[in-house]
C-alpha cells in the first residue's frame, strides 16, 4: 500500500511535454501470440511513429494467460518485470494481491485529455479490483452462441429469430440432433478457463459467485440452482455430449455440431476455420433474469514499472493501445470488442465494419449487461476454479444430480475461502 | 612405534588428497541434488505463494492441509494404482519381449530398436498419436475392440478407464527400457550354465527359465522394477497432455498435483510439501532396490 | 566324426575308441578341436557327420540328459544362486522327481521321501570331498579349489556312464592344481568310471591318464599310453608336443649307404630312407663325448635334480648335476647320441636300424 502512495507524487511529470526530452524505452509483454502477434507489433510501431521519443521493446509472448501470469510472477521475484503487460481480466486480482500493478486512477485524473479516449464507465469497471484501476480493457469479449445456419434451418429454426432462453436453445439442439446421424445438437463449453462459462450461467440468472463481502458462497442460492439446472437441461433435453471441448469445436467446424457456446474472441477463428463451407450466425447469450449480467473475457493493459519517466511513457502507450486508434486496429484483427466506445460511432473507424459484419456486433450489443470476470479471493483462488470444474464435469457426465452437485460445490468452495 | 609415526604423515596426506579429489563431486552433489532438495524442504515449511513479496514460517501447516486434502489422497491413490498396474505389466512384457527377441536371429537389431523407440521419443508428440488411438469413434483401439466384439469406451474421457488407458501408454513407453535391461541381463548369463543344466537333465524351456534364466536375472529384475517404478511414479506428461487429471480427478497423479498446486494454483509452499512426499516415496523405492540388490549380489 | 563351424573345419575325421573304465586324456593346443569333440560326446553340439556310441547304444541323436554322461566345466558352471547342497542335488532331482514334484514350493508337499533320499546321497558324495560343512554355502563363498570339488561332486552324484572333464584345473593355482590332479585320479580309479579329460597341459595328461590322445588341427595324431607317446612318437608334431623341454629336432640326412648324418658327423644308425630327414633327440638322449656332433653351450640352468644346457641353435641337453659340473657358457662340446627317433620330410616316423646302436654307445 505504501508503495502506491509514494508513486502517486511524481504524476506531474506524466504529461506529453516529457516526450520532447531524451528517448524513453519501455518493455511490453502479451500472450496468445496466435491471436495477437501481428496486432501487437502493428500497434507498437504505430505508437512509435506517433511518439518518436518512446521506444517499445516487445518481449517474447507467452502462450496463454496462465503462462504470462506465471512468467510475470517469476519476473516480480527476480525484479525483471516488463513495464507494460496485457493480462487476463481475472488475473488482475492475483497480481494486485502481490502488489505488482500500478494503480492507473491517478494517471487518469491527472490527464487533461482523458475524455478523448472514450472509455465507458461499464467497460472501465472491468479493469478495477476493489478501489484501484489495475488495468484498462484492451480486448474484451462476452459469451455468445454460434449457430450453423444449415442445421438451424433444417431443424425448423430461423436465423432472424434466434432462441432467447435456454429452453429454446435445448429444444432447437434436440431438433438438430434428430436430423442426421453423427450430428450433435450443441456443446456448451463449460471448461473455459477461470470458470468463465459457469460465471456466465450464474450471472445471467441474476446470481453471483460470493456474497458482496466475499465471506460466503452465493452460487448455491436460487440463481445458481437455476443455472446448474439449465446446464443439465442442455445435457438431458439438448442431448449435449460429454466430450472434450477441442473435439466439439472441431466437430462444429466440420459441420457435425449445430450450436456452440463460445467466447466472441473465437469469432475470427470460427470464420477462418469454417471458410464459408456453411453460413455462420451469432446469437446473444440467453439472459434468464431481469438483473442478468454477463462476465467479460479478454485482457487489460497493466502498468508494472515504478520508474517515473517510464510510467509516463507507459501511460501514453496504454492510452494509445486502448484508445480509438488501437481499438480500431484490434477489432479489425480479432473478434474482441474495445473499451473505447468511439470507433463504433465513427464511420471511418469501425462504423462500417460493424454494419458489414453483424456477427461482430453481437458482443457489442451485450455491453449493457457486462460485468467483471470474477476472481476468487485468497491463496486458493485458482484451486476453487478447479474444484468448480470437477463438479460441473460430474453434472455434464450425469454422474451427479445437479442440485446435489451444486450443494457440494458450494461447500467445497466455502472451505477454500480465506477464513477471516 | 617409530614406523607407525612415520606412516602417519603419508596417511594423512592421502586422506587430504582423497578429500580434495572428492570435493568437486561433493560440491556438485550439494549444488545440483541435495541443495535444491533442502531448499524445497524449507519452502514446504512456509506459507509462500508464487510471486508474493512476503514469506512466513508456517511449520507443518502445509502437511496438515495435505492430510485433510481430498485431492491429495485421490492423487496418491491414483499414483499407487498406476504404478501397481504399469510396473508388473512392463516387467512381464519386457521380459517376454527380451526372451523373444533374443531367440530370433537376423532381425534382432530391428526389433530391439523398434521396442526402444518409445523410450527415446518425446512423449508430447506420441501423446497426440495416443489421443487419436483412444478416440471414441475412429480410434484404433475401439476399432479393434469392435472387431473382436468387445465393449468399447471413450477411454480417456471415462473416469473408470482413463487411468488404465494412461497406464497402458506408460507400459508402451517403458517396455523398451525394461526389454533392453533384460536383454543385457540375459547376455550376462554364462552359456555354460545352460549346458550344465542340460547335462544335469533339464533342457526344457520351462526348466531352463526357472533354473537359470529367472534366478540369474535377479539383479536385472530388481533394477528394472526399481527403474520402472520410479519412472511410473513420475508419470506427468501423458496426464498433462491427454487428461489434465480428469475426468473428475480420475487421473490426478502426484506429480500433476504438485505442478498444478505449485504453478497453476500458485501454491508454491504447498506444492513443495507434495514434492517432499514425492521425494520420500522415490527415496523409499531406491532404498528398497539397494537393499534387495545387496542381498542378491552374492552371485559369483 | 567331423565338425565344422561355418566354413572352418574344427574336427576332420576323428575316430576315438574309449575303453570301459579307463582315464583318457585328450591333449592339444587351444583351437585343436578337443573341447568340441568333448561337447559333441556330451550332446551339447551335434556333429556334421559321424556317430557317437556309448556301450552298444548309438547316442548321437539323443539329448544330453539321455546320454547318461556327467560333465565338469572349465568354469565349473555352478549355479550361483543355489547352495552347494542344491547344486549337487539338482541332477538327482531332475532324474528322480516327477515334473509335479519339481514344482517350486508346492512340489515339496508330495516329494518328502524322495527328497530325503536325495539329501542322503548328496551327503554321501560330499563327505569324502570335504564338502560336508560347506553344503549350506553359496558358490561365491567358496575358494577355487572348493568350487572345483563341488563341480566334481555334482558330476559324481548320479554315477554316470562316463565323466567328461573340460580343463577342470585350469582355473586353479599351481599348488592346488597338483593336489587336485591326484585327487581326481584317485576318485576316478575308486569309482572305476570311464573318464575323458580334455587338457592343453601335457604334464597333466601324462600324469593322470591311462592313455592320451594327442590332437592337432582337428585330427588325433596319436593315441597311446603316456610313456609310449614319450618314447615312440609317431610324428614330429607329437614329439615336439610331448616333453619339457621338447624333443630336439636336428636337421639330418641319410647318405647313399643308409647312414644317418648330422652335418658331416656320421651317426651309428642306418635308415632305409634317403635324403633330408629330421633326427629327434630327447634332451637326455645325448651325452658329451670326445667325438660326435659339435655344439656350443649358450646357457646353463641348474634345476637341482638336473641341469639343462642350452646349445647354440636352440637344442637342449639334460644332464645329471655332477656331470654338468664345471661347464660354462661359451664352452664347445662334442655330443654323442644315445637314443633317437627319425622323421621324414613329411614329419612321419621313419624306422631306424637298431643293430648299430651299441656302436653309438661306444
Amino acid at each position: 500500500m505504501h508503495r502506491r502512495t509514494l508513486l502517486a507524487s511524481p504524476l506531474a511529470l506524466a504529461t506529453p511535454a516529457l516526450a520532447q526530452t531524451a528517448p524513453t524505452e519501455i518493455s511490453m509483454q502479451y500472450s496468445i501470440p496466435e491471436l495477437f502477434r501481428g496486432l501487437m507489433e502493428d500497434v507498437a510501431s504505430a505508437f512509435m511513429r506517433a511518439n518518436p521519443s518512446i521506444r517499445i521493446t516487445i518481449r517474447a509472448p507467452e502462450p496463454d494467460y496462465e503462462a504470462i501470469l506465471q512468467r510475470n510472477l517469476r519476473d516480480a521475484v527476480t525484479r525483471q518485470l516488463p513495464d507494460v503487460a496485457f493480462h487476463g481480466l481475472n488475473r488482475q486480482r492475483t497480481l494486485l494481491e502481490r502488489e505488482i500493478p500500478v494503480d492507473l486512477k491517478p494517471f487518469m485524473a491527472a490527464d487533461p485529455r482523458i475524455a478523448e479516449q472514450g472509455y465507458s464507465e461499464s467497460l472501465l469497471s472491468l479493469g478495477q479490483v476493489g478501489s484501484s484501476q489495475t488495468g484498462i480493457g484492451f480486448a474484451l469479449s462476452t459469451p455468445i452462441l454460434y449457430y450453423n445456419v444449415e442445421h438451424l434451418r433444417r431443424a425448423g429454426g430461423n436465423p432472424e429469430n434466434l432462441p432467447s432462453s435456454w429452453a429454446e436453445v435445448a429444444a432447437l439442439a434436440r431438433a438438430i440432433h434428430g436430423t442426421a446421424e453423427n450430428l450433435n445438437g450443441m456443446f456448451y463449453d463449460w471448461t473455459i478457463t477461470g470458470n468463465w462459462a459457469w460465471q456466465a450461467l450464474v450471472f445471467s440468472h441474476g446470481g453471483t459467485m460470493l456474497t458482496a463481502d466475499e465471506r460466503q458462497v452465493a452460487m448455491g442460492q436460487e440463481p445458481g440452482q437455476r443455472a446448474i439446472a439449465a446446464l443439465r437441461m442442455l445435457v438431458d433435453e439438448g442431448r449435449m455430449p460429454d466430450m472434450r471441448p477441442n473435439a466439439a469445436i472441431a466437430d462444429f467446424f466440420a459441420g457435425r455440431l449445430g450450436i456452440s457456446m463460445q467466447s466472441t474472441a473465437q469469432l475470427g477463428r470460427y470464420n477462418r476455420e469454417i471458410g464459408g463451407r456453411f453460413p455462420l450466425v451469432c446469437g446473444r447469450y440467453p439472459l434468464s433474469a431481469p438483473n442478468a449480467r454477463l462476465p467479460a473475457g479478454g485482457n487489460v493493459a497493466m502498468m508494472f514499472t515504478r520508474d517515473a519517466a517510464k510510467q509516463a511513457a507507459a501511460w501514453e502507450f496504454i492510452k494509445f493501445a486502448t484508445g480509438p486508434v488501437g481499438a480500431t486496429m484490434m477489432v479489425n484483427a480479432t473478434g474482441y470488442m474495445p473499451a473505447s466506445t468511439i470507433p463504433a460511432q465513427r464511420e471511418e473507424m469501425l462504423g462500417r465494419f460493424y454494419r458489414e459484419n453483424p456477427n461482430h456486433l453481437v458482443t457489442f450489443r451485450q455491453q449493457d449487461v457486462i460485468t467483471g470476470w470474477y476472481a476468487f479471493p485468497g491463496q486458493n483462488a485458482l484451486r476453487i476454479t478447479d474444484t468448480i470444474n470437477d463438479h460441473l464435469q460430474s453434472v455434464v457426465a450425469r454422474r451427479a444430480e445437479p442440485q446435489a452437485a451444486l450443494t457440494r460445490m458450494a461447500a467445497d468452495v466455502q472451505a477454500l475461502l480465506p477464513r477471516r | 612405534m617409530a614406523e607407525a609415526k612415520g606412516t602417519l604423515g603419508p596417511r594423512r596426506a592421502e586422506a587430504l588428497a582423497g578429500t580434495l579429489l572428492a570435493l568437486p563431486a561433493f560440491i556438485l552433489m550439494w549444488l545440483m541434488l541435495l541443495g535444491p532438495a533442502v531448499a524445497v524442504g524449507l519452502l514446504s515449511l512456509t506459507d509462500w505463494n508464487f510471486g508474493e513479496p512476503q514469506i512466513r514460517f508456517a511449520g507443518l501447516e502445509n502437511y496438515a492441509e495435505m492430510w485433510g486434502d481430498r485431492v491429495f489422497w485421490i492423487s496418491l491413490r491414483n499414483t499407487v494404482i498406476y504404478v501397481g498396474v504399469s510396473v508388473p505389466a512392463t516387467v512381464l512384457l519386457g521380459l517376454l519381449a527380451a526372451i523373444a527377441i533374443e531367440s530370433v536371429g537376423p532381425l534382432k537389431g530391428f526389433y530391439r530398436a523398434a521396442y526402444f523407440l518409445p523410450v527415446a521419443s518425446t512423449l508430447l508428440a506420441m501423446a497426440l498419436v495416443w489421443e487419436f488411438m483412444f478416440h471414441p469413434s475412429v480410434g484404433f483401439v475401439n476399432q479393434v475392440f469392435r472387431a473382436l466384439g468387445l465393449p468399447t469406451a471413450d477411454w480417456l474421457q471415462n473416469p473408470d478407464t482413463a487411468l488404465f488407458a494412461l497406464a497402458a501408454i506408460g507400459v508402451w513407453q517403458n517396455l523398451g527400457l525394461a526389454m533392453v535391461l533384460f536383454m543385457a541381463g540375459l547376455k550376462a548369463i554364462p552359456p555354460d550354465l545352460y549346458e550344465a543344466l542340460a547335462m544335469d537333465g533339464a533342457d526344457g524351456a520351462w526348466e531352463r527359465f526357472r533354473r537359470v534364466t529367472w534366478p540369474m536375472l535377479g539383479p536385472a529384475l530388481v533394477f528394472v522394477v526399481a527403474i520402472t517404478a520410479i519412472r511410473s511414479f513420475q508419470v506427468f506428461d501423458t496426464v498433462q497432455v491427454l487428461t489434465e487429471g480428469g475426468p473428475s480427478k480420475s487421473t490426478e497423479v502426484l506429480l500433476f498435483t504438485m505442478v498444478q498446486q505449485g504453478f497453476t494454483f500458485l501454491r508454491s509452499a504447498y506444492g513443495a510439501a507434495i514434492t517432499m512426499v514425492f521425494l520420500l516415496l522415490t527415496l523409499a523405492i531406491t532404498l528398497a532396490q539397494t537393499v534387495l540388490l545387496d542381498r542378491r549380489a552374492h552371485y559369483g | 566324426m567331423q565338425k565344422s563351424f561355418g566354413p572352418t573345419p574344427v574336427l576332420r575325421g576323428v575316430t576315438l575308441e574309449v575303453v570301459e573304465g579307463e582315464f583318457l586324456a585328450i591333449l592339444g593346443a587351444s583351437g585343436c578341436g578337443k573341447s568340441t569333440l568333448l561337447r559333441i560326446l556330451a550332446g551339447l553340439e551335434t556333429a556334421d557327420a559321424g556317430e557317437v556310441w556309448i556301450g552298444d547304444r548309438r547316442v548321437d541323436a539323443l539329448p544330453p540328459k539321455a546320454r547318461d554322461l556327467a560333465m565338469v566345466f572349465q568354469s565349473y558352471a555352478l549355479y550361483p544362486y543355489m547352495t552347494v547342497g542344491q547344486n549337487i542335488a539338482l541332477p538327482l532331482e531332475m532324474r528322480r522327481l516327477s515334473a509335479l514334484q519339481r514344482l517350486p514350493w508346492l512340489g515339496r508337499l508330495w516329494s518328502g521321501p524322495q527328497r530325503r533320499a536325495i539329501a542322503a546321497d548328496v551327503a554321501a558324495v560330499a563327505a569324502p570331498l570335504g564338502l560336508a560343512p560347506l553344503l549350506a554355502r553359496k558358490p561365491a563363498q567358496l575358494s577355487g579349489g572348493q568350487r572345483q570339488r563341488v563341480a566334481l561332486a555334482r558330476a559324481m552324484v548320479r554315477s554316470p556312464a562316463a565323466f567328461l572333464m573340460d580343463e577342470p584345473l585350469s582355473n586353479l593355482d599351481a599348488r592346488l592344481r597338483a593336489e587336485a590332479r591326484a585327487e581326481i585320479v584317485a576318485l576316478t580309479r575308486r569309482l572305476g568310471v570311464t573318464t575323458l579329460y580334455v587338457t592343453h597341459d601335457q604334464g597333466e595328461a601324462m600324469a593322470m591318464a591311462d592313455r592320451v590322445a594327442v590332437m592337432q588341427a582337428g585330427r588325433v595324431l596319436q593315441l597311446a599310453p603316456p610313456q609310449e607317446l614319450y618314447d615312440e612318437p609317431t610324428s614330429l608334431d607329437v614329439a615336439r608336443f610331448i616333453g619339457s623341454p621338447p624333443m630336439n629336432a636336428l636337421p639330418a640326412h641319410v647318405g647313399e649307404d643308409g647312414a644317418v648324418m648330422v652335418g658331416d658327423v656320421r651317426l651309428p644308425w642306418l635308415s632305409p630312407a634317403r635324403g633330408l630327414v629330421t633326427l629327434g633327440v630327447r634332451p637326455e638322449g645325448w651325452v658329451p663325448a670326445s667325438q660326435g656332433i659339435p655344439a656350443t653351450v649358450t646357457l646353463i640352468e641348474h634345476l637341482g635334480a638336473e641341469t639343462l644346457c642350452h646349445l647354440e641353435g636352440g637344442a637342449v641337453l639334460r644332464l645329471a648335476p655332477d656331470m654338468a659340473r664345471g661347464m660354462v657358457a661359451g664352452q664347445a662340446l662334442r655330443l654323442a647320441v644315445r637314443k633317437a627317433v627319425l622323421f621324414g620330410a613329411d614329419g612321419q616316423r621313419l624306422p631306424l636300424q637298431a643293430a648299430l646302436r651299441e656302436i653309438a654307445l661306444g
